[in-house]
């Protein structure tokens, strides 16, 4: 039953993948495979930073914020040259990465309270930044290519994301850092009479996460050409709920990588299926919502398998 | 001897986040440590509190000075904009030939009330510039307050004008019927007021003195009626609709589907939402090119969603299958009217307020207003693209 349970994400997402198939010819191109990933490229970083705080029983809802920050100061900066812009950007979601990290970690706020607080700021820094319009002129061509070219025929975007949850799946599996992220979620003191410094853990994962928002919001300005102050909204939840998705348990310390990368597909089939299929826009989010009840069903009825195990050892 | 040291440090530390140090000292205990070394911690664990306190005012100056740095790069770019911005100007600043203010209220100025639903979309910043420049055009002081696009800031922002006793009050609200209640408050006021490109009213008992929009409904009807004759009434569309719920997709939705329907060989093969954005619009599109191997036109309900379907279309190599035609006529979209064959036609969704501060400052006056203002929306495609497009208008 244990087993079974550990495959449910990628079973559904082959159901959904066959399912998507019978139902539109268009479905399995190599085309729309790589639309699909490409453009779920900035949630997917999200993702995969979002995975290593929910494993250490932590939550970041500031990202969405962050993105759109990113966003608007990389389209504003341009003139500083590409890699320039890339270095202000990493440290913006440093800097906001490690001042939630300081407020969970020192001031001792609960995550969800301190990055919902940093949400609200980091949305109004950008609305401020920006006068509240987008910056439409300036991005570079330089600039653009980082999201708009492809190797391969393969769009860059759809390569980051690859290339971010392989490297996620590392350092999550076979570096000492990862086994730390595990062992602060099972249990915070276990882990410190253990010698792990749980500090510098939490603060690390909230500013790979800060980074990883930044980087994200640079994308879309590349994407986009502009910078665009209401990017970015509503990621913080489809980035939980794709790490949801894909069987990683909110209380931390249970979950993987490739899990949320399931979680990621499943995501991006049904959105790319939604609109194959032409449903209305309406029904759309409750599709969506019945998704991240399901999972979750899921993971409370594994949470209770194991407990009902352990009292009986 | 060094792994006792480091346990030593385990245990200092944890005391020291711990809201209960009894538990770690009884543990500690347990551990074999002396009475010596668990003072120690007792002590270290006082100490936190403060450190705790050092380390919150230090986070407060960490964000005070982002914010101060962040400023200090938006300033260039950007002007202040507070919650609350007052634009002052004199009747001498104004131009001889504009209406100046009647000459019995020459020495006190009139002052209007403008309550902004949000400001984070370039129209309705736009729609605030107007205002502002209008009001030093005409002579009156103008009060703009943003709604943050919540209703109850809206209210409360309505409610201070009442206050204040301004002279006329100016409303652009996207909340629907939960506004409703603030213009009854103005109207038991006696301030007269003038709802702007916003929602008129469904309800015939809402008291408001001048209503002045465009017509979305027409906008609608205008922009089917041009796809079909394009396309000569038969053909495959692509529908991109804003967000679904929102006003102003409902109104424009209304009236494209009622006039479309009356060419039955025009086939609506997609309908999906962009959320009125460019990144949503072009994955949207992305999948709906996907999905259909013939598209004649597509109808995008703003131009920020016409400009990211353009992207997909061009990405997917298919620019000469189509046409786009859309709303709202800001800058950007004009300049791919004029520069690109796919980008059609857009209908103007007038942004300028200068006729609603006209009609305020008209009212205060004592003069009788129209009580429904219809801006015109003209369509602008190639053919009339020149005569519109102004390099240098504000949206």
């Amino acid at each position: 039953m244990k087993k079974i349970n550990r495959y449910i994400p990628v079973m559904s997402m082959v159901v959904l993948v066959i399912l998507g198939s019978l139902l539109s010819d268009k479905f399995l191109t190599f085309r729309n495979i790589v639309n699909m990933v490409q453009f779920s490229a900035e949630t997917g970083l999200l993702a995969v930073a979002m995975t290593l705080v929910i494993l250490t029983g932590g939550i970041d809802l500031s990202v969405g914020s962050i993105v759109a920050l990113a966003a608007v100061v990389s389209a504003n900066n341009q003139h500083l040259g590409v890699v320039p812009v890339f270095l202000l950007v990493i440290v913006i979601g440093a800097v906001l990465g490690s001042i939630n990290g300081l407020v969970i970690t020192k001031a001792k706020v609960e995550p969800f309270m301190a990055t919902l607080a940093m949400m609200a700021i980091a949305r109004a820094l950008t609305l401020w930044y920006t006068n509240g319009g987008p910056i439409i002129r300036g991005v570079s061509d330089g600039f653009q290519s980082i999201a708009n070219a492809s190797i391969f025929n393969i769009p860059l975007p759809a390569i980051y994301v690859v290339a971010a949850f392989i490297i996620g799946y590392i350092a999550l599996n076979r570096t000492p850092f990862g086994r730390h992220v595990m062992a602060v979620g099972g249990g915070e003191e276990t882990s410190r009479l253990f010698g792990i410094n749980v500090e510098r853990v939490k603060m690390s994962v909230y500013i790979i996460s800060g980074i990883l928002a930044a980087l994200a919001g640079a994308l879309i300005t590349a994407r986009l050409g502009m910078g665009e102050p209401r990017s970015g909204y509503d990621y913080e939840l489809t980035a939980i709920s794709m790490v949801i998705v894909g069987g990683t348990s909110l209380t931390g310390g249970r979950g993987t990588m490739e899990g949320s990368f399931i979680g990621l597909i499943i995501f991006a089939v049904v959105m790319n299926l939604m609109n194959l299929l032409n449903i209305s826009p309406y029904v759309q989010p409750i599709v969506r919502g019945v998704i991240i009840v399901l999972a979750a069903l899921v993971i409370s009825r594994r949470g209770k398998l194991s407990l009902i195990r352990t009292t009986m050892e | 001897m060094q792994i006792r040291q480091q346990q030593k440090g385990v245990m200092v530390q944890y005391c020291k986040t711990t809201a209960n140090s009894d538990d770690y000292i009884f543990l500690a205990q347990k551990k074999g440590y002396s009475t010596q070394k668990i003072t120690k911690i007792e002590e270290d664990f006082e100490m936190s509190a403060k450190r705790l306190l050092r380390m919150v005012s230090l986070i407060i100056a960490v964000t005070l000075f982002a914010g101060v740095m962040l400023t200090g790069c938006g300033a260039t770019q950007t002007q202040d904009t507070k919650a609350q911005t007052t634009v002052e100007s004199t009747a001498a600043a104004a131009p001889a030939s504009t209406a100046a203010p009647a000459t019995e209220n020459n020495d006190k100025k009139i002052v209007v009330g403008f309550s902004q639903c949000v400001m984070n979309h370039p129209f309705r910043i736009a729609n605030v510039e107007s205002a502002k420049q209008a009001a030093e055009k005409y002579g009156v002081e103008l009060i703009v307050t943003d709604g943050q696009g919540d209703v109850n800031k809206e209210i409360a922002n309505i409610e201070s004008f009442i206050a204040r006793k301004v002279d006329v009050i100016i409303v652009s609200s996207l909340s629907g019927k939960a506004i409703y209640p603030a213009y009854k408050q103005v109207a038991a006021a006696g301030i007269p007021l003038i709802i702007a490109a916003s929602g008129v009213p469904d309800d015939p008992s809402i008291p408001y003195t001048s209503y002045v929009a465009t017509d979305e409904v027409i906008m609608g009807q205008t922009a089917a009626k041009y796809i079909a004759e394009k396309l000569g009434g038969k053909g495959n569309l692509a529908y991109i609709r804003g967000v679904a719920e929102s006003t102003n997709s409902e109104l424009r939705h209304r009236g494209f589907t009622e006039e479309i329907a009356k060419y039955p060989d025009i086939k609506i093969v997609a309908k999906q939402s962009g959320e009125w954005l460019r990144l949503p619009a072009m994955q949207v599109m992305t999948n709906i090119l996907q999905a259909n191997d013939k598209i004649d036109a597509v109808f995008s309900e703003n131009d920020e969603m016409a400009l990211g379907a353009i992207e997909a279309i061009k990405k997917a190599g298919r620019e000469n299958e189509m046409f786009v035609v859309s709303m709202d006529a800001q800058k950007e979209a004009l300049e791919a009217i004029k520069n690109t064959k796919i980008f059609d036609m857009t209908i103007k969704n007038e942004w300028s307020l200068d006729t609603a501060v006209k009609l305020a400052l008209d009212v205060a006056n004592g003069k009788t207003i129209e009580k429904r203002v219809l801006l015109d929306s003209p369509a602008i495609n190639k053919d009339n693209i020149d005569k519109m497009y102004d390099p240098n208008s504000i949206f």
